[in-house]
């Protein structure tokens, strides 16, 4: 018989079907035992590569990194500025319903005019005292509002109770 | 398996300490997988954690349709992929080609004569492995660390049992001519 071939002699080593004219050969061929042999010696050598530092307290960083990602994910502004923006477009809406807003208008240009423009119910409006903003906007408005304030309470409350 | 069942379970359910525990578990799987394949030591922990957030958020979908090692093993495959494919540090198919796979007879290598001691081998093997195509890399480290069959690689990194065996036979026989030629035979041999 021939000398094995690399291919035969893995096959052997990884447990495949042990050929009795392969384990024959070994027994008699001196050459092909030491090949086998050698070819052991780098199996066992892969076997003790993995030996690579663990780093410290994965587990407990995988948990805070979740944690982190989690409340990245559910981001909001914090309750002191949500109230203030929720207490600005209150301010604003009672402004335009209670106020002369003319001279404000009239000092607007472009965008700012002609958004507050829509705002109003009519242009003849736009000057008049406590001419208020269009019903629909106004209730919408009110409603986000009231909304933003609730929640934001809730938040509140539910910090004050966590905190030690 | 039942531990681990009780384990995925618990974590759904938002226990901390069962994922905790679940980590502490394959950690070491993980580590193999994810040194063996990114080069830069820098990246390499935090690719373990992401490994595991990545665990962490699709558990539910894993419902133990295959083995939880191999599913984890290809979420810690699939994560180091996609790291190096963004950084364009090296291609799936890397320097494939180049290896050389002479399927010699033992008549034709030299004839080792000292065995060097286990360790220093494991140390030599181990630079020699950092010098090889990636795809070589991760079977050599599913196959004889992990010692996974052909088929568990093969789900793992999306390849046929038969690719799976000719890397890994590739990669051994690099590995032995590396050795042979690199270092005196009787430093490896008695």
């Amino acid at each position: 018989m021939m000398h094995l071939s690399d291919s035969e002699i893995q096959e052997y080593l990884d447990g495949g079907a042990k050929d009795p004219r392969i384990t024959g050969h070994l027994k008699e061929c001196r050459l092909c035992s030491e090949a086998v042999g050698f070819y052991r010696t780098v199996y066992a050598g892969l076997a003790d590569t993995g030996v690579f530092p663990r780093p410290a307290g994965l587990p407990a960083r995988v948990t805070s990194r979740l944690h982190l990602r989690r409340q990245g994910k559910h981001r909001l502004p914090s309750p002191e500025v949500t109230l203030a923006a929720a207490g600005i477009i209150a301010a604003l809406v009672v402004a335009f319903a209670f106020l002369d807003m003319g001279p404000v208008v009239e000092g607007l240009s472009g965008f700012g005019r002609d958004l507050v423009a829509y705002a109003l119910p009519s242009p003849e409006a736009a000057g008049g005292q406590g001419s208020g903003l269009r019903p629909s906007l106004t209730v919408v408005l009110w409603g986000f509002v009231v909304i933003v304030c609730v929640s934001t309470l809730d938040r509140l409350l539910s910090r004050s109770v966590q905190t030690p | 398996l039942t531990q681990e069942r009780d384990l995925v379970r618990e974590t759904l359910e938002g226990s901390a300490a069962a994922f905790e525990e679940l980590v502490r578990g394959y950690e070491r799987l993980v580590i193999h997988i994810v040194y063996r394949m990114i080069p830069k030591t820098e990246d390499r922990e935090d690719l373990c954690q992401e490994v595991f957030v990545r665990v962490y958020e699709n558990l539910a979908g894993f419902g133990f349709r295959s083995k939880l090692s191999t599913w984890i093993s290809r979420i810690a495959y699939n994560t180091c992929l996609n790291h190096l494919d963004k950084r364009r540090e090296v291609s799936i198919d890397e320097a494939l080609p180049g290896i050389e796979s002479a399927d010699q007879t033992p008549g034709s290598c030299a004839r080792p004569d000292k065995v060097a001691e286990q360790q220093d081998i494991a140390a030599r093997l181990h630079e020699e492995i950092e010098q090889l195509p990636l795809p070589y890399r991760t079977v050599l480290t599913l196959f004889h660390i992990e010692q996974m069959s052909y088929a568990e690689i093969g789900r793992i990194m999306d390849l046929p049992e038969g690719t799976v065996k000719s890397h890994l036979f590739r990669a051994r026989s690099h590995l032995k001519m590396r050795l042979e030629s690199r270092y005196e035979t009787k430093d490896l041999w008695p």
